[in-house]
């Protein structure tokens, strides 16, 4: 204390009491700071990182090319930021606001997000009375929703492709019921056996032909009579028309559609092979894989991916020894083509069951092209 | 308060006064500056937002692959790289934020596009006082060239967002 004192105490005058004001007001300060912050965690800031969170997310919704179905999970009660649900949501046309009693409260958390002019979201709002809300995004196209996952348990179909707008139609359709070949079979007749068998120690034939003989046989019977077939999928004709046969009953076709199953260990994908040169090929594979998807998805069918695969018909064409067993022979037969190849042989029961379903997507696009 | 008995202010209150005063602005500043520090760096999107808008600016100016039908992210047809393209990736209209990009191909010097030019020329000489300046490279293959070349999207932006703009 001797350094504050001089003889005539004017030091501690001096200094000591602008010091003593300002430590006290640096304690008043801090104590102030953690009072507010705690007002400012239960009022403003949980909205306001809430507003900023879901005006980021609304924008990688809006910036994405592919399409997207998302799930925005907040943090957990038990986690340090959470939050405490008891919030509602507005989405607007340029922002999100987040609010806890009406959509004009004053400290409402607000963040914009950069609006496009070919998708916008439609302006929603979510009040909610229950302690949770889970916003889902989805973008299927170029059409974009903002729903509740907690109400909303639909699946989007985020295999949807984006096809060409222009109309095709037409005359001759050929359904082709084809098969590949057990690569084992080297001596077999190209087109004569069962294609790709889940079981060869069963008893019971589960084979690719036998699916798509009864895929085929599963189109109603008035549209069936305005199609052709390579061969008779009424009755197992396996080992009695052979490949050479079903190219000869494709040719001069305005489309072939040949039909096959995939054989995947894992997964339960949807290919479809056209020729790249075709653009109307290219727009029956679309709208065919866009049925097929719509459907499977639809009936809860884990579908684990869609391709449209272009192959080069001219090589295709090149009858060799390479190409002699390709199923895509049948194909390029027609002005159009289109292969198939559905899900995977090892899971026969889940094709089996829903065969019906998948007839059901190849009616609706033979009926929308038939002319 | 500052004079003495004599009717005079003292050196000594003087003294006091500028002592005091240099002791409390800094605490008065930063009373003012700490909080706005703390909270705005909680709020501070880190150019995650930025970088949103240059990825929706490529996805807008690249090409469809031909072979797995998807938007590639370094194909690029000289042919569609419009300005019409990148204007439908964002409507200015109700688009609320003060933002310019310029977006150029240096390996084809006549190949620049902009978006919302005007503010653009405007706030970029002002960068990084007043306007902030965001500026990404890409590699990207000119498929109608044939040939490689960077892209370049230059953001200018104002960091002062007005939030509640009703």
């Amino acid at each position: 204390m001797a350094l504050f004192n001089s003889k005539r105490g004017t030091i501690v005058g001096f200094m000591a009491t602008p010091l003593f004001h300002i430590i006290f007001a640096v304690f008043v300060f801090v104590g102030l700071m953690f009072f507010i912050g705690g007002i400012k965690e239960k009022i403003i800031h949980e909205k306001r990182f809430l507003a900023t969170d879901l005006a980021l997310l609304a924008d990688t919704v809006l910036s994405v090319k592919d399409n997207l179905d998302l799930i925005y999970y907040p943090a957990r009660k038990t986690d340090k930021y959470h939050f405490d649900g008891n919030v509602s949501f507005s989405f607007k046309s340029n922002k999100v606001e987040v609010f806890t009693e009406r959509p004009d409260d004053p400290h409402r958390g607000i963040y914009l997000f950069a609006p496009r002019k070919d998708m916008q979201f439609s302006e929603k709002a979510f009040k909610f009375d229950k302690s949770l809300i889970i916003p889902r995004f989805s973008k299927i196209g170029n059409a974009i929703s903002i729903v509740n996952a907690g109400e909303e348990k639909k699946a989007f179909n985020v295999h949807k492709l984006t096809c060409p707008e222009t109309k095709i139609s037409f005359s001759r359709i050929v359904i082709d019921a084809g098969h590949g070949y057990k690569e084992s079979d080297g001596d077999s007749v190209a087109g004569s056996d069962a294609g790709y068998v889940f079981n060869p120690n069963k008893v019971s034939v589960e084979s690719e032909s036998m699916l798509v003989n009864n895929l085929a046989s599963h189109l109603p019977e008035d549209l069936s009579k305005e199609l052709q077939f390579t061969r008779n999928v009424r009755f197992n004709d396996q080992g009695v028309i052979s490949r050479d046969a079903r190219i000869v009953n494709a040719q001069n076709a305005d489309l072939v559609v040949s039909l096959h199953i995939g054989n995947h260990p894992k997964d339960f994908p949807l290919k479809i092979f056209y020729p790249y040169n075709s653009e109307e090929s290219y727009n029956f594979a679309c709208q065919m894989a866009n049925s097929l998807s719509d459907k499977m998805i639809s009936n809860n069918i884990h579908l684990t991916g869609v391709s449209l695969v272009p192959f080069n018909p001219d090589l295709i064409l090149d009858f060799d020894e390479v190409h002699k067993n390709n199923p895509l022979q049948v194909v390029v037969q027609g002005k159009s083509g289109v292969l198939v190849e559905l899900g995977s042989i090892v899971q026969f029961k889940a094709l089996f069951d829903n065969l019906h379903i998948y007839a059901n997507a190849v009616e609706e696009v033979l009926r929308n092209v038939k002319k | 308060m500052l004079k003495n008995k004599k009717g005079t202010v003292s050196e000594e209150a003087i003294f006091q006064l500028i002592y005091m005063s240099v002791l409390t602005i800094p605490v008065v500043a930063l009373m003012f500056f700490i909080p706005g520090m703390v909270l705005d760096n909680v709020y501070d999107t880190q150019n995650l937002e930025n970088e949103i808008y240059q990825l929706r600016i490529l996805n807008a100016i690249t090409s469809v692959s031909f072979l797995s039908q998807k938007q590639s992210p370094i194909i690029i047809d000289t042919n569609q790289f419009q300005e019409e393209r990148i204007n439908q990736s964002f409507d200015e209209k109700i688009f609320k934020k003060e933002i310019g990009f310029l977006i150029h191909l240096p390996a084809l010097e006549e190949k620049t596009l902009y978006f919302n030019k005007e503010f653009y020329e405007i706030a970029k000489p002002l960068t990084p006082v007043r306007y902030l300046n965001f500026v990404s490279t890409y590699k990207v293959y000119l498929s109608d060239k044939k040939q490689s070349s960077d892209l370049v999207i230059d953001q200018v932006f104002n960091p002062r967002v007005v939030l509640d703009d009703d």
